[in-house]
């Protein structure tokens, strides 16, 4: 077992708020949006491999394994080092997929910050970044770590280090959401107003994909009104997890628990730092030490 | 050993856990975030894992895939071989426990560990393990010791004569679940590793 590394967080994301004000000419959507982070989300171990190769271990998943983004993350970050390190990830899903909270960047994440430590690749932070985009518009702010007003394709990150720190109950519908449908949808809310920060502080901005969403699935419109019996709630990303912000965390779990069975959810502290860059500081800390 | 060179370092630092200049909790704080952690741990009625076990007992030694549901104060214990064959199938709830084993008999008791002796030569202590894999200790019964890993977890606990060392964790707060935990009583010595957690409501 000493070939295998501890565990690495690879924590979910809330988008506390989330509008498309136009679009790029090649058709991407330009969004603002704020991005938190929950002490909630899936782990990665990594296992030491002589020669170079990148593999993962068996999984329930059906993802061939040339498509599945922490490999590329890993390979990505081999080739742009040039490093001959191998290395077989061994991933634990507690996040559904399709649901909102960014999983699968986050695991991409993850996967490029620990293997850079582990492997003393030196990259900076700002380097992974810039390979995390290659993977996908959400990778970099789960590699950067902070609570984030994100303005762009979802790139371009002022940091947010002083939002309130709520728990959040959050319920996952069960339905799986078509992310290409929503954002194709004709009645989606492509022209906002855009917002500065201040505006979002002071309380302004919904998500754009909740009323289309809502349209399409009548489960996520009933977990939407069944939550919001209890606190506001709103849907994150494209959906279909829905949230609702409490100000301990026994008011979060009553409100799971009277909820019907059917959905499932957790609770879970939003965090203005990833629990991946303190997993990050606590291994300098600990080699400092050691 | 190159590639992973800081995990030693990060092991070496683990061990001597309390004295190193972790970022760790108040003394204070600390005792109320184990608490918040444990009730949080406790509230939760359906859960699975996915993992596997080492067992020795003296010379002789088990390993196996482990598969185990709870919903409600009844679970469901799936152990496998290497290549997936059922070795045996736990069914029930505290008091009443149903075991089928690969010849698909079955047998019933009152104690899950008791069952897996008699069918299978070997046993794990089933009713501790419900707790101690999620990282508690069992409620209503006496802890001879704990101690907390400066966040708010447990590094080590002694209960009805076992000890308990967990290696590794998931998450640093109050959803953290144990991933690795090496638990010792006399001459027997139980090995967990999970792969997988999933944990609802």
């Amino acid at each position: 077992m000493s070939r295998v590394s501890e565990s690495w967080p690879a924590p979910a994301k809330l988008n506390l708020f989330l509008h498309i004000i136009g679009r790029r000419a090649d058709g991407y959507h330009l969004l603002q949006t704020v991005f938190q982070f929950l002490d909630y989300g899936d782990s990665l171990a990594f296992e030491s491999r002589p020669g170079g190769q990148v593999s993962r271990a068996e999984g329930p998943r059906d993802l061939p394994e040339a498509d599945d983004l922490c490999v590329r993350a890993a390979r990505l970050l081999l080739q742009e080092t040039g490093l001959r390190e191998g290395v077989r990830l061994r991933l634990r899903k507690r996040l559904p997929m399709g649901g909102g909270l960014g999983g699968g960047s986050s695991d991409a994440a993850t996967v490029l910050v620990a293997l850079n430590a582990l492997w003393r690749a030196g990259l900076t932070t700002d380097d992974l970044a810039q390979l995390g985009l290659r993977l996908g518009a959400d990778v970099p702010v789960f590699v950067h770590g902070f609570a984030a007003w994100a303005e762009g394709v979802g790139e371009r990150l002022t940091p947010l280090p002083d939002l309130p720190v709520p728990w959040y109950a959050v319920v996952r519908p069960t339905v799986a959401i078509a992310t290409a449908e929503l954002f194709a949808d004709p009645k989606l809310t492509r022209d906002c107003v855009p917002l500065t920060i201040r505006d979002f502080l002071s309380g302004a901005g919904g998500n754009v994909f909740e009323p289309v969403a809502r349209a399409r699935y009548p489960a996520v419109a009933q977990v939407l009104d069944a939550l919001s019996a209890y606190a506001p709630a709103r849907l994150t990303g494209t959906g279909a997890c829905v949230f609702a912000a409490f100000a301990d965390e026994a008011s979060a779990r009553d409100a799971l628990r009277a909820l019907p069975g059917e959905w499932s959810g957790f609770v879970a502290r939003g965090c203005n730092t990833s629990p991946l860059q303190d997993r990050l500081r606590r291994m300098s800390v600990d080699e400092g030490a050691a | 050993m190159r590639v992973f060179r800081g995990i030693a370092a990060l092991g070496l630092a683990l061990t001597l856990a309390g004295c190193a200049n972790l970022p760790s909790l108040p003394q204070g704080t600390e005792e109320a975030a184990w608490h918040r952690h444990e009730a949080a741990i406790l509230a939760g009625t359906q859960w699975s894992l996915d993992g596997s076990f080492g067992l020795r007992v003296g010379h002789r030694g088990w390993s196996a895939g482990l598969r185990w549901r709870e919903a409600d104060d009844r679970y469901h214990i799936d152990i496998y071989d290497p290549l997936g064959r059922t070795v045996a199938v736990l069914a029930g709830r505290p008091g009443d426990v149903t075991l089928r084993d690969d010849r698909g008999r079955s047998y019933r008791a009152s104690s899950a560990a008791g069952l897996m002796k008699r069918a299978l030569g070997w046993s794990l202590p089933v009713s501790g393990l419900r707790y101690w894999i999620r990282g508690v200790p069992v409620p209503g019964m006496p802890v001879e010791a704990r101690r907390l890993d400066g966040r708010g977890r447990l590094a080590q606990l002694r209960q009805s004569g076992w000890d308990l060392r967990y290696q590794d964790y998931d998450y640093d707060t109050v959803n953290a679940r144990p991933m690795r935990v090496v638990m010792t009583h006399g001459d027997v010595r139980l090995v967990v590793v999970v792969n997988q957690w999933d944990d609802r409501g």
